[in-house]
């Protein structure tokens, strides 16, 4: 039986040195060439002019199924730490141990025979993560299945799309059985029933595997690790739970961008429901609001009341593909729904004005009691025209009613016999 | 085959010294390894090369077979019109055969290593796909060539002399030297290359002013200076003793191909270590 506390990954006081020029950078490999001849030592503690640690003393240890987040500011040094951990870099002083195997999820294409087919490709990627054509064929069937590529697994890969590629990748790591899996950022791969696959596929992998997450997304890292480190400019400045680590990086993040910029909550916020943007120039946003089918403005409702989403706004130009989506999160920032009004296959077309108002009608809707984010999100064809959060609207439950989850069914219990 | 279990029970450490304390045998015994671990992934990126390479053709697979001999066809063609002295003592086709087809095969590989390791930096840079696989690929297309040329040249052999002598067969060990040279300084400049860009056009210039000093297609005068030269010359000395092996049945002459093959499995012992020692490093860097 395996120890669940046994050590998977040791990172022990590494540094990885980095060039700021072409220049430095011939002069490093020149040097680890000589030593490369010689056998000397190419390790030493300084760096020199044009130099700069990349990562500096790192230190910390993954347990066989836990989960590591990594988060940092862009150039903290995240994806060099993912690199050295999966021995695409050496580091300069300090040593990685890894008990078992590694395999990354750092460019699940990376590997891939573009004139070859996406079967030959299991076999050629499995090479790649060190993997034999024997042990391969043992789960080829198993990989084919769950990419779910159906008859374009004898297709040549280069005529796959990216979200196809990204599919074969992901099914090919995760059944190689990796002791330790790197990932970076790409959890959400493929459509969203293929997302809940590979979510399910990774939570059963946490039976023998540990995983380093680097990820800018702070709720991947609350849901999903059991510690989290925050890097600096290549050193750990905070180590512990994912809670104390996100605070410490918003603060972090608070203290370097100043006073003038918004409050380190609405941009985490930003984080969870993604950017907000307003083109003043194509669109002229008017309102958009939760209310009653009259128009009554509403902070609050019943669940069960008429209710709905109230929009206004004009556009400066004749659109191509105008379509509008709502996506609502709950107050746990899940994201509950999403309302497209391109579901019903058609685009919407402004009147003669340019003006389009409208009323999504939510009085069926199954929302649990709670505080809800609703965003208007108006797009023309893949172009964002305005992207905008509407008032937090609280949702009241019925009286002497419980709820679970983040939505409810209708339903009716049959054939039972209530006292 | 490592079982599951015991790769589940393998210790993989990462530090700045990984590899650097191993003897050179190992450092061989190594990269023999890898080569068996990717001997699949190998041949079918091979096979794939292969066939592709001139799919939009109409004369398709064909090429790959005509490619090889346009060499010693042209080269044959001037020696027909005198261009350029030959020998008394055999046909000149026979001559150009013999020596092109052992200058290709040894600069082919030099050339080849170092192209490989430059159109393959993604792949070496993202995985951990071995640089040792990587180079066996290109050895492979050359591979391939020299076949075609050698069996093209027992053609045109057995037409112009008939069977070669029996002591001919001295001729297979004698073929290891010089593929051990290329190999080991294939490798050796692959490296040298991605830290000092000039290199690939240094040897450029060296293998074209070369070509015509190996006497690969047409003999030079005797003198004592040109043998002194020859003699340093490991094209030369490798070309001149084959031909003249596979002609006549003569031994090479001791020493100086004993020196240069000693030399030779140096060089490839040498080139092996270096690329095993330095494949972790290159990454980040090609």
């Amino acid at each position: 039986m395996r120890d669940e506390l046994e050590s998977i990954l040791e990172v022990d006081g590494v540094y990885k040195r980095y060039a700021r020029s072409a220049a430095a950078t011939r002069k490093q490999l020149s040097e680890v060439f000589l030593c490369a001849l010689t056998g000397r030592s190419v390790e030493r503690s300084d760096h020199q002019k044009d130099e700069f640690w990349g990562l500096r003393n790192i230190n910390f240890s993954v347990n066989r199924g836990q989960a590591i987040g990594v988060i940092g500011f862009n150039g903290a040094g995240k994806t060099s730490l993912l690199r050295v951990l999966g021995g695409q870099l050496l580091p300069d002083r300090g040593e990685v141990r890894i008990l078992g195997d590694s395999a990354s999820f750092i460019d699940l294409g990376a590997g891939f025979n573009p004139r070859l087919s996406g079967r030959a490709n299991i076999f050629i990627k499995g090479a790649v993560l060190g993997r034999s054509q024997e042990e391969m064929e043992a789960v080829a069937d198993d990989i084919i299945a769950f990419a779910e590529l159906g008859d374009f697994i004898d297709a040549p890969v280069n005529t796959y799309s990216s979200g196809m590629n990204a599919r074969l990748g992901f099914a090919i790591v995760t059944h190689v059985d990796p002791s330790l899996l790197l990932i970076d950022e790409i959890l959400a791969v493929g459509d969203f029933h293929f997302r809940q696959k590979c979510l399910r596929r990774v939570r059963e992998m946490r039976q023998n595997s540990s995983f380093v997450l680097v990820s800018h997304n702070m709720s991947d890292v609350r849901n999903f690790c059991d510690e989290a480190i925050v890097l600096e400019r290549g050193a750990i400045v905070c180590k512990g739970t994912p809670e104390e680590a996100i605070e410490f990086y918003q603060e972090s993040e608070s203290r370097l961008l100043g006073a003038n910029q918004p409050e380190a909550g609405e941009r985490f916020r930003t984080q969870i429901h993604g950017h907000f943007v307003k083109q003043e120039d194509l669109v002229e946003f008017e309102h958009a609001y939760w209310g009653t089918p009259s128009g009554e403005g509403l902070g609050s409702f019943t669940i069960g009341d008429p209710v709905g989403i109230h929009f206004r706004f004009r556009l400066k130009y004749s659109p191509r593909g105008l379509r509008i989506g709502i996506p609502v999160w709950n107050q746990n920032n899940i994201q509950v729904t999403a309302f497209a009004s391109f579901q019903k296959g058609a685009i919407i077309r402004p009147d003669t004005d340019g003006y389009v108002s409208g009323f999504l009608d939510l009085s069926r809707s199954a929302f649990n009691p709670g505080e809800h984010l609703a965003v208007i999100s108006v797009h023309d064809n893949k172009e964002f025209l305005l992207r905008q959060p509407l008032d937090v609207i609280d949702i009241q439950g019925k009286p002497m009613t419980q709820y679970w989850g983040a939505t409810h069914m209708n339903h009716e219990w049959q054939g039972l016999d209530f006292q | 085959m490592p079982s599951q279990q015991s790769k589940d029970r393998q210790v993989t450490v990462y530090r700045s010294q990984t590899r650097l304390a191993k003897t050179p045998l190992d450092a061989i015994d190594e990269l023999v390894r890898e080569l068996w671990r990717h001997r699949w992934h190998v041949s079918i990126k091979y096979k794939n090369t292969f066939k592709s390479r001139f799919n939009q053709t109409a004369f398709g697979i064909i090429w790959q077979f005509i490619e090889p001999l346009l060499p010693i066809s042209a080269y044959a063609l001037l020696a027909y019109i005198a261009v350029f002295p030959t020998r008394d003592d055999m046909p000149a086709l026979v001559y150009i055969a013999i020596g092109l087809t052992l200058w290709m095969l040894m600069t082919d590989l030099v050339t080849r290593q170092m192209a490989a390791l430059q159109s393959n930096a993604a792949i070496l840079n993202k995985t951990r796909y071995p640089l040792a696989a990587v180079l066996a690929e290109a050895f492979a297309q050359s591979a391939f060539e020299t076949v075609v040329r050698i069996l093209a040249g027992c053609v045109i052999f057995g037409l112009l002399i008939g069977a070669p002598p029996w002591q001919a067969v001295i001729v297979l060990p004698m073929l290891i030297p010089p593929l051990l040279l290329a190999l080991g300084a294939g490798m050796i400049f692959s490296v040298l290359n991605s830290v000092y860009r000039d290199v690939e056009n240094i040897i450029q210039i060296i293998f074209r002013y070369g070509f015509f000093l190996s006497l690969t297609i047409f003999p030079l005068p005797s003198h004592p200076i040109v043998d002194r030269l020859l003699a340093f010359n490991p094209f030369a000395v490798y070309i001149d003793a084959i031909r003249n092996a596979v002609v006549f049945g003569a031994p090479p002459h001791a020493l100086t191909f004993g020196i240069w093959t000693v030399l030779a499995v140096a060089i490839f012992i040498g080139g092996c270590n270096l690329i095993y020692v330095m494949e972790p490093r290159l990454k980040g860097f090609l």
